[in-house]
């Protein structure tokens, strides 16, 4: 069984996070990826070591992640001959991608006017930070911007207090991810219609997306939203903390029935129809004081014990895990969220896997990323080029 | 302009917010979305009133923003009569969305196995909250299960610390964003084979996508990532308070480039001299000092003072928005982050737009969201119901 994408070959334009994540969405469906990187150093991805204090140990996942079954091929733009063969790439391309900024793909003749005029099939993905037009479109963007851009950072403090660092590449991931569905809104259009396009979103576009919600009935309203405070929330959907300083999460409705479940899975039988619990009014007005008595519950086991205790009961809750408690977590295996790859000289590690399932295609997760400029030899010879010429662009040091 | 998904029928059978946010992203792209509802509430957030303390006025923004331009049809699935209806619209229609739960559509017959026998060609689109198999996958979820499982929260909070609870709606959209993009990669497959499939996602499989750098690098380090203490943050990538109580987030990752402007930008005098901070080296050395310096700066000012000054310069660097402030945010208004829709009841409402652009078929946010079961006859009479039909089944109660 292949995946969808198969026979689909994408031109990969991109730099750090957004761009890369992408383009790997659309590799890990069977498309045929050729990332271009710089002669000098290539992706500045390649040279991370440490990441919040973690270090590789030699295998860069950072990098690895998102280069997957890439081919990499190194073409300085900056000589007609690079560009030549980029122009010859993008005439046999179905889709572009890029996250580079405007002004420099302009510059480099690799724009979306240049390239559709070539290629009016092409689907030409553009992720920037902040939008294409208004006073911020050239400011650079980092994934944290676009949280921070969108109002959501605030929403996970109360008023005023410090919101918390980000993590690496959560916004990029998720800005990709809604890029990568624009894309195959237009290759599905392309396959009706024989049209290519651009598409674009940016960092903060995504995150006004992903927070509508919040988004919305703020603005609406004219009143912000912000993150709760564990002694107000509402004691069935908060966090506790548990015997050895652990966290669990209780997302449980209010509803009567899975209150009494609640309390069972609990043990709190005794307080079940305590009249400033037992009726669903009181139980609403009386959340702090159920919050102190449920902190003191939790106190009293470990985390695992919670979970032991917790297992068969369907109402939702989740401990509050550790990455590195993922490797052994019998949930994640059974659905491959991680699944286990060998690559030589890096021996086994256990990757995050698709983690998106289609029934008669699936998707899956590739090769090891490439050496830098891998493939040049390989893609030119391809595109008819011969020996001679492959040397010339070498000793001019268009390519690698 | 036509836009991507014209005349793709889509079959909507969801709740809250990880299902609806999945379909009304193919509405905001032309897809007709025919959501069903029960006979006796219908969709639990149409009497959503307040979220976070965000009261809901006349325009129900929860709501509306997951079900603009959607029809509903009101039907007790419990009823053969009604069945036998969906049948015969999942029988015309291309996409079946759903985030019920498994052993509750098989229970429905809107598993599916019964419904790709019905149409071969259906896509038919599930989001669980755990995944379709191992030992949670009966469980309840919500989006907050699945920041917590998947580890992506601990993230958000030094070790030992209580992590934040993720603002409304954030985790499903991420989901539901990604369910979408396997719904585009199946129909695509579809046109060119003719076959339809099962496509899924998770809440515990997508937030663990969405974080999965951290994930492999923890994994193959043996060591957990965690949040960070701002006096422990690279100078460069970190959130400083300015004086009126306000946050300016900077993303300066490339410090060595953009060092000479960040120092021109906030005041930094005679850095070039101090030996403690003159070389990108002494600087990740003495980062600790370089952090008291910098709160001290930005204390100085004010946010929009800051906004002011940081406008000119292109290194990343983002204001901590409120959402309320975006309604006014040139950058979110020139780029239709927000768009003003005309609600008949509340008037000029500002809401987010499709925020992805397409630059031949671009998308649209809808008109107003239906009320319960205001399509149903409509619809019936389309497949070719009678009017006495329509009437047995009112009777009946299978429909509303």
């Amino acid at each position: 069984m292949s995946g969808p994408l198969e026979g689909i070959r994408v031109i990969d334009f991109t730099i750090q996070a957004f761009g890369p994540r992408t383009s790997e969405y659309l590799a890990e469906m069977g498309a045929d990826v050729i990332k271009i990187e710089s002669p000098r150093g290539g992706e500045p991805l390649r040279g991370v070591d440490v990441l919040r204090g973690v270090p590789s140990y030699g295998f860069n996942s950072y990098f690895d992640q998102i280069h997957r079954g890439k081919k990499s091929m190194t073409l300085d733009l900056h000589f007609e001959s690079a560009r030549q063969a980029m122009y010859k790439l993008v005439e046999g391309a179905d889709i572009f991608v890029t996250n580079l900024r405007m002004r420099g793909l302009e510059r480099l003749g690799v724009d979306y006017e240049t390239l559709s005029r070539l290629n009016p099939r092409l689907v030409y993905a553009l992720g920037t930070g902040w939008g294409m037009k208004g006073p911020g479109r050239e400011r650079g963007g980092f994934e944290v911007t676009g949280a921070a851009g969108s109002g959501v950072l605030t929403c996970f403090v109360e008023r005023g207090a410090r919101p918390p660092l980000w993590p690496p590449a959560l916004g990029d991931y998720i800005a990709a991810t809604y890029l990568v569905y624009g894309v195959m809104l237009a290759l599905y259009h392309r396959e009706r219609s024989g049209k290519g396009q651009l598409v674009h979103t940016s960092l903060l576009g995504a995150f006004m997306k992903v927070a509508s919600c919040c988004v919305d009935a703020s603005v609406y309203a004219n009143q912000d939203m912000y993150g709760t405070s564990h002694d107000e929330d509402g004691a069935l959907y908060n966090i506790y903390e548990t015997k050895d300083n652990r966290f669990i999460q209780m997302a449980a409705m209010q509803d009567d029935a899975s209150w009494a479940e609640f309390c069972e899975a609990v043990g709190i039988e005794h307080i079940k129809d305590d009249p400033r619990f037992g009726p669903y009014e009181a139980r609403r007005k009386n959340g702090p004081a159920l919050v102190v008595i449920l902190d003191e519950v939790f106190l009293s086991r470990t985390l695992d014990e919670w979970v032991s205790i917790l297992d068969k009961y369907h109402f939702p809750w989740a401990p509050v895990r550790l990455f590195t408690e993922l490797a052994s977590d019998p949930q994640v295996a059974a659905n491959d969220y991680l699944v286990t790859v060998d690559y030589p000289g890096a021996g086994e590690a256990k990757v995050v896997g698709v983690n998106l399932d289609l029934s008669e295609t699936p998707g899956r997760v590739r090769e090891r990323a490439p050496e830098l400029g891998q493939h040049n030899e390989e893609i030119l010879v391809d595109l008819g080029y011969t020996w001679d010429e492959i040397m010339a662009m070498k000793e001019e040091g268009a390519i690698l | 302009m036509s836009m991507p998904l014209e005349g793709v029928r889509v079959l909507d059978l969801t709740v809250y917010a990880f299902g609806p946010r999945t379909s009304e992203y193919l509405a905001e792209m032309g897809a007709e979305v025919i959501k069903i509802e029960n006979t006796e509430t219908g969709e639990p957030i149409r009497w959503i009133d307040s979220m976070r303390e965000v009261p809901v006025g006349k325009f129900k923004a929860y709501f509306e923003q997951t079900h603009r331009g959607k029809k509903s049809m009101a039907m007790d699935l419990h009823h053969e009569a009604a069945r036998e209806a969906v049948y015969k619209l999942a029988e015309k229609s291309d996409v079946f969305v759903t985030n019920l739960r498994v052993g509750g559509l098989r229970r429905l017959g809107m598993d599916y196995d019964t419904l790709s026998k019905i149409n071969p060609r259906l896509v038919y689109a599930i989001g669980t909250g755990w995944g379709l198999k191992g030992p949670a996958r009966d469980r309840g979820a919500f989006e907050a299960t699945g920041f917590a499982a998947s580890a992506l929260v601990t993230s958000l909070a030094e070790p030992g610390s209580r992590p934040p609870l993720c603002p409304p709606a954030f985790g499903d959209y991420t989901a539901a964003t990604l369910l979408a993009y396997g719904i585009m990669l199946a129909l695509f497959h579809r046109e060119r084979t003719g076959e339809g499939q099962m496509v899924h996602a998770s809440l515990l499989g997508t937030s663990m996508k969405v974080i999965s750098c951290c994930i492999d690098t923890c994994l193959v380090a043996g060591r957990d990532m965690f949040g960070q203490a701002h006096e422990l943050d690279g100078a460069f990538y970190s959130m400083y308070q300015t004086k009126d109580g306000r946050w300016i987030q900077l993303s300066v990752v490339q410090d060595y480039r953009s060092w000479t402007e960040f120092c021109q930008a906030v005041g930094l005098q005679g850095m070039g001299d101090d030996p403690r901070f003159n070389s990108p080296e002494a600087r990740r050395e003495n980062n600790a000092a370089l952090i008291a310096i910098l709160d001290e700066i930005f204390l100085g000012k004010t946010q929009s003072e800051w906004i002011d000054v940081l406008d000119k310069y292109n290194f990343p660097w983002a204001p901590v928005r409120h959402f309320t402030e975006l309604a006014n945010d040139p950058q979110v208004l020139e780029n239709e982050y927000l768009v003003t829709i005309e609600d008949p009841e509340a008037g000029k409402v500002q809401v987010v737009g499709p925020a992805l652009d397409l630059s031949k078929t671009p998308g649209k946010v809808g008109d107003k969201a239906p009320e319960l079961g205001q399509h149903t006859e409509e619809i019936l009479l389309e497949l070719g119901y009678a009017w006495e039909e329509i009437m047995a089944m009112k009777e009946k109660g299978a429909i509303l």
